[in-house]
This record gives structure tokens, sequence and C-alpha cells, in this order.
């Protein structure tokens, strides 16, 4: 089986006001999200040829979708042509293709508060039968008005790019409370003391830490939809470890 | 890898709900295309509607998973967990997050974060709810490549061992925000469209899509989903790339998957908008990877249904592969001819520069 480390990771924000590495007049028109995105992607160069970019989104974005319904709703026709392409739920991921030259194929997922993670066992599944060499894993959100942050985390099964990084040994997908009370009486839940900012992840989402093992993991459960008589449900738990 | 059995298919299109009649709907060139349509207020421009009242995105997807349960017995066949659901669309939570709005007379605020319902991904948890499908799913949002890329990662899904069977496609519903954002980008022909014609002037929206049933093994498929390939431009958000680089990478990726050469492609069911630049650069590239192939667009017919383009037409490519003669979609004045077409291409192409295509060949021996 592949090994697959976690070998770059970078967030930016985008903001009035904040410094910015991506040239203007790549970002004139982009949105604060798309700024993000470019302001992160800058921050990990350079980065793989022909790189992959998968992106994770809920929403897509939020501001573009309202700017059009506003207009749609209140007669101000004709819907800004601007607002109308960067609320399509792809447009920071198709802007990181332009940013990298990469011709590799892009997928764009959405799934509520799991998207980031079904996406992660999308991914690790690929990489791990060597479908992929490499893949830049992105998610994006908007903050307060004229704010958004990114996060990129270049998943790679190059061993040379293990140093200092994490491995990521496993995503399991669960589908009982069974289950995840199994897996979770596994670990012990830390407030994170025993990782540090550089590590790459960590800022995806709190991770715990097995004391046994020295094993980082990210658990993130999404409930379908409850009903009384047959709650569907779906977690999923991804380890970590450091690079032997 | 290897090819994947198509084993069961339901439409939504004003063309018919099954294979047969999508068949007999394109061979005598019907039109699902009208000006009067529920949104003649606010557009003077053909749309394919759906027969009917309009049902939302969440309704119909349901309607085509029974129709699609009752032709294969799906779900009397596996168990729930080993049945993934993987959809493609543009509008699904949206279009509903924007009909309340459009009912209330509101301003709008921002979708909640709590409420599923708002969320594109909602799709797939609602049909989860309401059918016994526990296995993975993917909702993808790659706009009009959507539900092509949707059938594509079903088919890996497979592959790997992820899940025994899938349910896989995609379709969209017409909302005021793609009529209208469309309209300002001035890519709608108000007239009907005519792809890869000197005279285009655009496209015409439209709503529906398929749902497959994709299986590991089967003995009597309809065709088989054989190779898949994916590209992005690089180039514009919403242009294509002049130099058609990605569309073609797309295409060559998809034959090498099924492993199988260009001169075996006997069809090719374009994206063909009807927009100019998409027409120009995907005949360029078809020229680059097939030579002289016999291809059309069958959107001139049906319209685009944005994330439901790649699974509505794959659907017409299998109708074709189905065909006891040579026949291919939507080519005027094309004689159907004795023999059988055996391998075809289909491409979708969407915003964000997102190239898929996918290989289907022909189910009987």
């Amino acid at each position: 089986m592949t090994r697959i480390f976690a070998a770059k990771y970078a967030h930016a924000t985008a903001a009035p006001g904040l410094p910015a590495r991506a040239a203007p007049a790549l970002t004139r028109r982009m949105s604060w999200m798309q700024r993000a995105a470019m302001e992160a992607v800058e921050a990990l160069k350079p980065l793989p040829p022909d790189l992959p970019v998968y992106f994770a989104t809920q929403f897509g974005e939020i501001d573009a979708t309202l700017a059009v319904a506003d207009s749609i709703l209140s007669r101000q026709l004709p819907v800004s042509p601007t607002a109308f392409q960067h609320s399509v739920h792809n447009a920071v991921p198709g802007y990181l293709m332009i940013a990298t030259g990469s011709r590799a194929p892009s997928l764009t997922v959405s799934s509520g508060f799991a998207s980031f993670d079904k996406l992660l066992f999308w991914a690790f599944h690929e990489l791990r039968c060597g479908a992929l060499p490499a893949v830049l894993l992105a998610q994006a959100a908007e903050r307060v008005e004229d704010a958004a942050t990114c996060e990129l985390l270049l998943l790679a099964a190059d061993p040379a790019h293990a140093a200092s990084c994490l491995e990521l040994t496993s995503v399991e997908r669960l589908t009982s409370r069974q289950d995840l009370t199994t897996a979770t009486s596994r670990l012990v839940t830390t407030t994170g003391q025993e990782f540090h900012e550089s590590d790459a992840a960590v800022a995806l989402c709190p991770l715990r830490l097995d004391r046994s093992d020295g094993n980082f993991h990210r658990i993130v459960t999404s409930f379908v939809r409850e009903t009384a008589d047959d709650p569907p449900f779906e977690a999923f738990v991804s380890t970590w470890s450091r690079p032997r | 890898m290897n090819a994947v059995p198509i084993t069961g298919a339901a439409v939504a299109s004003p063309l018919g709900r099954t294979l047969a009649e999508l068949a007999i709907s394109l061979g005598e060139r019907r039109l699902g295309l009208t000006r009067a349509h529920r949104f003649a207020a606010a557009i003077d421009a053909p749309l394919g509607e759906l027969p009917g009242a309009p049902p939302s995105l969440y309704d119909l997807a349901a309607t085509l998973t029974r129709q699609l349960a009752a032709e294969t017995g799906v779900f009397e066949r596996y168990a729930p967990q080993e049945i993934g659901l993987f959809l493609g669309t543009t509008t699904a939570g949206v279009e509903q997050w924007f009909a309340r709005h459009e009912r209330e007379g509101s301003r709008p605020t921002p979708p909640s974060l709590l409420n599923r319902d708002d969320q594109v991904g909602s799709i797939a948890a609602r049909l989860k709810a309401a059918f016994p499908i526990r296995g993975l799913d993917l909702v993808i949002v790659t706009a009009c490549s959507a539900s092509a890329a949707a059938m594509a990662r079903a088919r890996e899904a497979i592959e790997r061992g992820l899940v025994r069977c899938a349910i896989a496609g995609g379709l969209d519903m017409l909302t005021p925000m793609t009529i209208l954002g469309f309209d300002c980008l001035q890519i709608l022909d108000h007239d009907l469209c005519r792809p890869f014609r000197a005279d285009r002037k655009g496209t015409n929206l439209a709503e529906g899509g398929a749902l497959f049933l994709l299986e590991a093994a089967a003995a009597k498929p309809l065709a088989f989903l054989a190779g898949a390939g994916a590209a992005s431009d690089a180039h514009h958000m919403t242009h294509p790339d002049p130099e058609a680089r990605g569309m073609e990478l797309s295409m060559r990726r998809a034959l090498a998957d099924a492993g199988v050469e260009p001169g075996r492609i006997g069809y090719v069911n374009a994206h063909g908008t009807g927009t100019i630049p998409n027409d120009l650069t995907e005949a360029l590239a078809i020229g680059r990877v097939f030579g002289g192939v016999p291809y059309s667009s069958t959107k001139e017919l049906h319209g685009h249904t944005l994330g439901g383009a790649g699974a509505l037409e794959a659907a017409i490519t299998i109708a074709a592969l189905a065909c006891d003669e040579v026949w291919l979609p939507g080519q005027i004045g094309a004689p159907r001819r004795p023999g059988r077409l055996t391998h075809a291409l289909s491409n979708s192409f969407g915003f964000g520069g997102n190239d898929v295509s996918l290989v289907f060949t022909g189910g009987r021996p």
C-alpha cells in the first residue's frame, strides 16, 4: 500500500488592508474567498506540476449567491456577470487550476459539515491505490463582510515530502453510532498541546491525540437526517502520525 | 480500469422518461423546448421545461430513484451499506432557498448552517433518508460537467470496492438564478439554439437529467461505462481555452482509461452548447482526437440541463448503443443504416474549465 503524507499546508486570509502576495492583475475581479485561495497557493509554491485540486464546500460563495438572488428579487437586472460566475460552487478550484497552470482533473464536492472529510476519504483511497501521486485539498469559508479564509493541504505519496510533516495512515467511514463509540473508546481527547501549528492539517480541524500510540485522530460526524425510526448516520475518522 | 455495467436508467426530460422514449423522440426530432414555460414573464427565450407541475429537485430525484428501483430491484438485491450514491447538480438546495425568498417576498438572507435543505449536498442526505442507501455518497458540484463526473466517480468506487453498486447521475431544475445568470453572460439564444452551426448564437437552458444503476457485474447490462477522463482548461472561469487543450486531454484520458483506440469510437455526443466559443473549441478538440468521427449535440432538441447534462446525454448515448441499427442522435438527415454502434463517447464541459469525457460500449455481445 502506498504511504500518504501531508506534505505542505497553508492557510490564508484575504481582507481589505491585509498584505497580498498574489499579483493584483490576477485577483482584481476575484471575490475575497478566491483571493484567499490565491494567497494560500502562493504560500505553498513551488508545487508539483499538473496537480489535481479537490475542493470541499458547504455553500459555495454565499456573498455572490446573495448578490445574484438579491438582484433578481429586487428586479435590479441584469445580474452582475461577475457575481454569477463567482456563485458557481467550483469557482475557487477553477481559479486554483489557472493559478497553478494545471490541466489535471479537478473535483468539487459538497456534503454539509462532512464535506472536507468525505473528500479526504475519497482522496485517501485514490492515493492509496496509486491512481494519483499527489492532490491539493482545499476548503474555504467567508467570514464577516469582505474577509475570507482558505486552507490548502497537499497530500502526496512521495516520501521525500515526509520530513516534518504528518502521515495520513487511515480514513475510516463509520455508519453507525456503535462504530463511532468503538472508535472513540480508543482515543483520549486532548486540547492539542502535543502538536504544533507547524504540523500540516492541524488547522483544518481539531485533532485528537491517542496517548497510547502517539497518533493524531480527526473525527467528523455527519448526521444525514434524523428520523424517529431510522436515523442515517455517518462519521469519518482519519488517523495521522509522525512519519517514522 | 475495467468497464462497469450499467443496468438501469431513469430519465427526466421533456423527450421521455426511459431510454426507449428518448430514442423515439430524438429519432423523430421532437422538440423539447418551448417559449410557453413558467418563466415566460422573466425571459423571452425557449426553455426545456419538464411536463406537468414542476416538482422540486428533490422530488424529481426521488421519483427517478423509485423508477430506477422498480426497474432494477436494487433495494431487494443489495444491503443498504453496499449501495453508493453519486450525484451531480448545481441547483439543489439553492433552488429551495431562492424559492422560499421569492414566495415570502423577502430580501435574501444567508442560508442556514443548520438547515441542510439550503445546501447543495442536501440532495444526497434527503435521498439517503428516504431510501435504503447507506453506502458512500458524493455530491459533485462542478457546474455543467457534474453528473458526468458523478458517473465517473461511481465507476471508480465500484472498481475500488468501496461500494458494490451505485446510483449515479444527476439533474438540475430551472430557476431564475440560472436563467438570468446565463442571460447576463449573453450566452442564451433567445431563439432555438443551433449547436455547431455557423449562425449559432448561444444555448437554451432546460431542466432534467438521469439516474443510472452501475453494478460490479451484470448478466444483461444496458451498456458499459468503459472509461472516464477529466481535465482542466486552466484558462478562464467561463470561456474555454481557445486551443482546446483541456477538452482534448479529457477525451484522450477517457479513451486511454477505456483502452479504446480513437478509431473505434463510432459517435461522439458533444457538449455542444451552441455558444460560439464552446462549439468552436470542442470541434477543434474532436478533430484533433478523432479526425472524421460523426458527432452531434442533442441540446438543440432538449436544451442544456446544466448539472444534469452529462447524465441526460449519457442516456442518449446509451440509447444509441442499444439501437438495432446505427443511429446517430441529433444528426440531421443522417439515415439509420444496418449494423450496430459499439463504442461512443460523451463530453461534458463546465464553468471553471472542468472537462469530463465518458466512453460507453454496447451491452450486447
